[in-house]
């Protein structure tokens, strides 16, 4: 593969960045973590940010993976309602009206497979109705925030339990990277918004720790912690929630109780 | 008696108009999905394989044209815990198409590959990796036909486990 070929490589919003599910089934495998001290209760935001929206949406659908995993049903429910108001915020609401039905229906029938499925295929509708719209600018900043929200949980998990299979998770300096690119590539009346100037600020700072990173997470505890604060920060600026200093990371938990409450294994 | 003639022929209009526009807001309430590409059709029957084997297969697909000349090329971020598939397709017969790997230094990397030997519909490659690392990788699709030089519709999906 050539220098120029490796350049004109296509950066798909789709594809090009990994879902949560695909983030959270390598933390399982690296991680066990316990999904259910995960779950946060996360409301759509009340704005007419459409910026804000998109961003929010994103975040909500990588809540919902972890709902999913934690095996929660109800949150699942809840996240799904939140997630069509966002929809409806955007006006994007109008291909959905099943998705809604089905996360339900997937829910109260546990069918946990299905329903992460079915949340990929909600955020991608959304996306292509953002698409349709000509509101394409939306669309990397939904899985942006999705990535960002996954950032933040992995960082969480290997803050708590350090081990070198977490942590190549989390070192993705090249994604963050085109996430810039991205993000830069916004129309100028997007890029004056003061929270996508913050989003567009924090992942540029990302890319200088992810690049120095080595690969024991040992050595390289305080950046770790230093993405951790970044990303739990912007996520809560997202959803509007009050006192933006994120929290701190919970105390390490016995590596057996992480296997209780129904994590999956 | 042309009191109540007009109030009848008011109330036909109303009730005329009303039907016109529940008609017209049940057409424009029921959003049609849109028809997916043959290509991507074909892509996601090859996929359905994989997915009876356990992987999730990703709810997006890339299409694109491909010429014989120039091969096409995305970026993924894929990770060493996992077991990646990714399927291409196209709805012409006969067309051999090849889907290589690369990593982020653009060496290729080597995966189980599989190809259709014309037992279906279209033409349709797939190749397999478990990355040895986690980071970014490069997904190339090339045509190996020497008869095909008209840009084929392809579409493209992967699947992870």
């Amino acid at each position: 593969m050539t220098e120029s070929q490796k350049q004109g490589a296509l950066f798909s919003d789709d594809l090009s960045i990994p879902s949560p599910g695909e983030v959270f089934a390598a933390l399982n495998a690296s991680c066990h973590p316990n999904w259910v001290t995960l779950l946060t209760p996360a409301t759509a935001p009340v704005t007419t940010d459409r910026a804000q929206l998109a961003l929010a949406v994103g975040v909500l659908a990588a809540n919902g993976y972890i709902a999913v995993e934690a095996q929660d049903g109800q949150q699942v429910k809840n996240i799904g309602r939140e997630m069509m108001s966002l929809a409806k915020a955007l006006g994007v609401s109008e291909s959905l009206t099943g998705r809604g039905s089905s996360l339900i229906e997937f829910a109260e029938d546990n069918a946990w497979d299905s329903l992460a499925a079915e949340l990929e295929a909600t955020e991608n509708e959304i996306k292509t109705t953002m698409r349709d719209q000509k509101d394409r600018n939306l669309i990397v900043l939904t899985s942006a925030a999705a990535w960002l929200r996954g950032t933040e949980v992995a960082t969480q998990l290997v803050l708590i339990d350090p081990n070198p299979q977490g942590l190549a998770v989390i070192r993705q300096p090249d994604l963050a990277r085109h996430l810039v690119l991205q993000l830069d590539a916004l129309p100028p009346r997007m890029k004056n918004n003061p929270l996508l100037a913050k989003v567009q600020q924090t992942f540029a700072e990302m890319v200088t720790i992810l690049d120095s990173m080595g690969v024991t997470p040992e050595s390289d505890r305080s950046k770790l912690q230093q993405i951790h604060d970044a990303a739990a920060g912007l996520v809560k600026e997202i959803l509007n929630v009050s006192g933006g200093t994120p929290s701190p990371v919970p105390s390490p938990f016995p590596a057996a109780a992480t296997m209780q409450g129904g994590s999956k294994p | 008696m042309r009191t109540i003639c007009l109030l009848l022929c008011l109330i036909f209009i109303l009730f005329g108009w009303l039907s016109l526009k529940a008609a017209d807001e049940e057409n424009t309430s029921i959003p049609l999905a849109p028809i997916p590409s043959e290509a991507r059709r074909l892509v996601l029957e090859t996929a359905s394989a994989f997915a009876d084997d356990g992987f999730k297969v990703r709810d997006a697909d890339w299409s694109f044209a491909l010429d014989k000349a120039k091969p096409q090329f995305l970026r993924v971020t894929l990770f060493a815990e996992l077991h990646y598939w990714f399927a291409v397709a196209s709805p012409g017969s006969g067309m051999k198409l090849k889907i290589v790997l690369y990593d982020r230094q653009g060496h290729s990397v080597k995966g189980e590959a599989w190809q259709d030997t014309g037992t279906h519909d279209g033409s349709r490659a797939a190749t397999g990796l478990i990355p040895k690392q986690s980071g970014e990788y490069f997904v190339g699709v090339e045509s190996l036909d020497n008869s095909t030089d008209v840009n084929l519709d392809c579409s493209l999906v992967m699947a992870y486990k």
